[in-house]
């Protein structure tokens, strides 16, 4: 295969992205004096988003996305189909 | 003593772990089970880690070793607990969300598909783009375009960008997420990439997803360059936010 996936060309940015501020996080706090508090989980989720909710999002957003091609649109004609090559 | 957590394993994920090399120091890794599941910590002996090159690395490769052994959920970095009975409430404090989590993460990895534009193909559509065309064009006639101009080109530029993103996202979700169980968009790295995603793919679809992106790889490579990695445990599909009770 011309592509194939490794972990071993991961950047430092692609690792720390991926490892900082996912998965399970402890508050900073509660990490630090766990000893007699009481730990509490505020969110716990396995994030299960098809592409069809993602692209309801999408065109949800499409409120935004008309106003931009408004004004793509306002200074001239048949912007749209040049750049929707979707 | 002091127990730096990599994260929660189904089981206990056997032994033999390999050592752990947090702040230049080699530690010990072992599970911390109660009842059928546990903590991969390692016993380090002081409580802060930087998240330097080699304390990163370390902790990608213990959580990706745990994510080869068993059902796992990854832990943040730089999470130190100072006792073991911390490390157990910890464990029943998550045990009911994980014991339904685990079925759901269950013969999955994470794979990653960063896609970035080339430059020649980002000026080729740009310049079929009207807009960006005619402002182009009077910045060639006036040599310089006033504060106003120059805050329309770049609003502009913005939305040719932005309209771009969801173009691309929108060829690369819908065959991929077709194989993959869940699809997650991350936050752009850079101006010039145009797609940062993760895909939560199960082991039996392992070989159909590459087969995909490397279809998509023939279709797009003199456009776009890619970058795909993976098998990786599922950061960015486990989300467990935790803080102390009042």
């Amino acid at each position: 295969m011309a592509i194939q996936k490794s972990t071993d060309s991961s950047s430092l940015a692609d690792v720390i992205d991926r490892i900082l501020d996912k998965g399970i996080v402890i508050d900073l706090y509660a990490r630090i004096s766990l000893v007699g508090i009481e730990l509490i989980t505020i969110e716990a989720r396995v994030v299960i988003a098809s592409v069809d909710t993602w692209l309801r999002y999408a065109e949800a957003v499409g409120l935004l996305r008309d106003e931009v091609q408004g004004e793509i649109e306002d200074g001239s004609s048949g912007g749209r189909e040049q750049l929707n090559f979707a | 003593m002091a127990y730096y957590v990599f994260g929660i394993i189904r089981g206990n994920g056997g032994e033999n772990w390999p050592h752990a090399e947090l702040n230049g120091k080699s530690y010990r890794v072992l599970p911390i089970e109660t009842n059928q599941m546990a903590a991969v910590v390692a016993d380090v002996n002081e409580t802060s880690f930087d998240p330097s090159r080699k304390n990163a690395r370390t902790h990608q490769k213990i959580t990706s070793e745990a994510h080869t052994r068993e059902t796992f959920l990854p832990m943040s970095f730089g999470t130190v607990l100072q006792e073991k009975k911390d490390v157990k409430k910890l464990l029943t404090t998550l045990r009911p969300q994980a014991e339904k989590m685990f079925p759901k993460l269950e013969n999955r990895m994470e794979v990653g598909l960063r896609l970035t534009a080339d430059e020649t193909y980002l000026r080729e559509l740009a310049s079929r783009s009207p807009v960006l065309k005619n402002i182009k064009a009077k910045q060639q006639k006036k040599g310089q375009l006033h504060f106003g101009e120059r805050l329309e080109a770049g609003e502009a530029s913005a939305a040719f960008m932005k309209e771009l993103h969801e173009n691309i996202q929108q060829s690369f979700f819908k065959p991929l997420s077709k194989i993959a169980d869940s699809v997650k968009s991350n936050d752009l790295m850079h101006e010039k990439m145009v797609m940062n995603a993760s895909f939560l793919v199960h082991e039996e679809n392992e070989e159909a997803f590459d087969e995909e992106v490397n279809r998509l790889h023939d279709e797009w490579k003199e456009k776009l360059s890619f970058t795909y990695t993976g098998p990786w445990p599922p950061f960015n599909f486990v989300d467990i936010q935790m803080k102390a009770g009042r």
